[in-house]
């Protein structure tokens, strides 16, 4: 079992029991069936019976085959395939259960059509005394983790300002991103809509105050643990030679820990709509199900929320028609892009073979396209060596069968890379600017190399 | 109290928004004295903008039903001493919709019966 392997079971196949428990019961959530309206007796129509069992059976038993999935890969040797499975597995886990929700909601909503069924209306109710309610996130209560997660990144600029920190660097600083981040999403969340769940005000109050402190207290852990990885990774960073390694499982530690925070989230979440569920009269209409694609994507241009309460029970919803929501949309697709690119450029390192030649008298390295080129007359000195020195790699790829970008030998400094780590033979060739490490794609290309070298 | 508002309805929002305070009112739901929040709070429930409420709120205090001071907000009015009749425009809209009753075959008895039961 490969190093990737243990990340991706222990950091990601968690995955699929929230997303499980998040959608096996979309009956009833806040109110919603499939996320449209329909009334209590409604929601106990034999038709909406059927619909939710077959909804139900579907996503227990294509579950259980996307359980079996990863198991699957742990069997491929070439870590871009293992790579790809796993980054599909997942978009596959968060996407296809919004699939089957997706059908169901346009099967009851075909049912509400056919049966004439509650029309649509366009009110939207508002308690008086929810609008009264304090904001429950101040900058000040975020401040003092905001404030942490910047110091670190600062820090170790000072402490540890050489180049090969650039990728750990980078890292602290995306982290940091977060926690401001986590900020905003906190802001945004408390000043979405709330509910009026029944006519009595006390009791949306009480409701609206209880969620708004949930998700208050969700943001801020979340923005702590984020400011502690921070603080973690520049701990790491004393360790020089292992810093990759331990902020790699720092990350996966880090991912754990987000997702059972998440999971209590949604148990809370379940555990305060369950509470209230029987208080519950009233159903809001003003997002009505013409404003709700799929049941599950919002857009109300008459509505100046950016983030409204989502019809599947627990988050929230952007509204597409706001600035921000569509900013946040186009984000979501190019962060969801990036698992394919990434995907298929790391199959072309993978199955690219490379290759070091000599050619016009100059070492050219290549592999998906040319890496380097060394002028022969360039070279001060360069020698044969047998077994790689122990590396750690600053900026490039570490794959199996081939290094290459900027690396670095502890105490000995950076140098570039381009070598297969299973070969025997490698050279170290030095020039006025700088060290490289060489090989071919086996030794019988670097002897060849070696050979011109000598001539 | 809960404010109930039609986006597609041909009456604009903010007079909406200021009918309703005012049934509350009458009604009792909003008591002499009591608070109500602030423009931006209200504005942001609703996900309308704060214009439109901050044009609700001076139109009631313009008709006297609520107050405003800039420490404590908007208040609804401790005594409402109003002349015991309608507006002008309240007559208006009476006549109105008496007139239609009327047309669509509605007796005078049972038109007092329907007010009768909205007053009370």
């Amino acid at each position: 079992m490969s190093v990737l392997s243990i990340i991706f079971m222990v950091g990601c196949y968690p995955i699929i029991f929230l997303m499980y428990f998040m959608f096996r019961n979309m009956r009833n959530k806040n109110g919603y069936c499939f996320g449209a309206t329909l009334s209590k007796e409604l929601k106990n129509d034999p038709a909406i019976d059927a619909i939710d069992m077959e909804y139900r059976k579907r996503l227990k038993r294509d579950f259980i085959i996307l359980g079996i999935i990863p198991f699957v890969a742990l069997f491929i040797p070439y870590i871009s395939i293992e790579f790809t499975i796993w980054m599909i597995w997942i978009l596959v886990i968060c996407f296809y259960p919004m699939v089957l929700y997706a059908k169901a909601n346009a099967q009851v909503q075909e049912l509400k059509r056919e049966r004439g069924w509650e029309q649509a209306s366009e009110i939207s109710y508002t308690d008086l005394k929810i609008a009264s309610i304090p904001r429950k996130v101040k900058f000040l209560t975020f401040f003092p983790t905001l404030l942490l997660s910047v110091v670190p990144v600062v820090v170790s600029y000072v402490l540890f300002p050489d180049e090969g920190f650039v990728a750990i660097r980078i890292c602290m600083i995306t982290f940091a991103a977060c926690t401001w981040m986590f900020y905003g999403f906190a802001v945004l969340t408390d000043k979405q809509k709330m509910a009026v769940i029944c006519d009595d005000s006390d009791t949306n109050m009480n409701f609206a105050r209880a969620k708004k402190q949930i998700w208050k207290n969700f943001w801020l852990t979340c923005a702590w643990i984020n400011t502690g990885f921070i603080w973690f990774v520049l701990v790491g960073m004393y360790f020089r030679h292992q810093a990759m390694a331990i902020i790699i499982w720092g990350c996966v530690a880090y991912g754990i820990v987000v997702m059972l925070i998440a999971l209590k989230l949604v148990k809370k979440i379940n555990e305060l709509n369950r509470k209230y569920e029987s208080k519950r009269t009233v159903v809001d209409s003003a997002t009505d199900d013409s404003h709700w694609y799929y049941g599950m994507m919002y857009y109300n241009p008459k509505d100046t929320h950016v983030m409204v309460e989502n019809r599947m029970g627990t988050g929230t919803a952007m509204n597409m028609a706001t600035g921000v929501g569509k900013g946040m949309y186009i984000v979501a697709f190019l962060c969801l892009l990036i698992i394919p690119v990434t995907s298929i450029w790391m199959i072309m390192l993978d199955f690219t073979p490379m290759k070091t030649e000599v050619v016009d008298d100059t070492i050219v390295c290549t592999h998906l396209s040319v890496e380097y080129e060394i002028p022969l007359e360039e070279i001060e000195s360069y020698k044969v060596i047998t077994e790689m020195p122990e590396v750690t790699k600053v900026a490039g790829n570490g794959m199996d069968d081939i290094c290459s970008g900027t690396f670095e030998i502890y105490r000995e400094g950076m140098f570039e890379a381009f070598y297969n780590p299973q070969n025997d033979l490698f050279i170290k060739i030095i020039t006025e600017e700088e060290t490289y490490y060489i090989s071919g794609i086996d030794d019988a290309q670097t002897q060849k190399i070696i050979e011109k070298l000598e001539k | 109290m809960i404010i109930a508002i039609n986006e597609y309805s041909d009456i604009p929002i903010y007079l909406q928004i200021r009918n309703q305070i005012v049934l509350g009112i009458s009604d009792g739901r909003l008591q002499p004295g009591e608070q109500l929040p602030t423009v931006r709070g209200l504005a942001e429930e609703m996900g309308v903008n704060s214009m439109t409420v901050n044009k609700a709120y001076q139109l009631l205090k313009q008709e006297g039903y609520i107050y405003t001071d800039r420490r404590n907000g908007a208040k609804v009015r401790e005594q409402l001493n109003f002349s015991p009749e309608l507006s002008e425009e309240s007559r208006e809209a009476l006549q109105r919709v008496i007139s239609e009753a009327k047309i669509r075959g509605i007796t005078k008895e049972d038109f007092c019966k329907i007010c009768g039961k909205f007053y009370e």
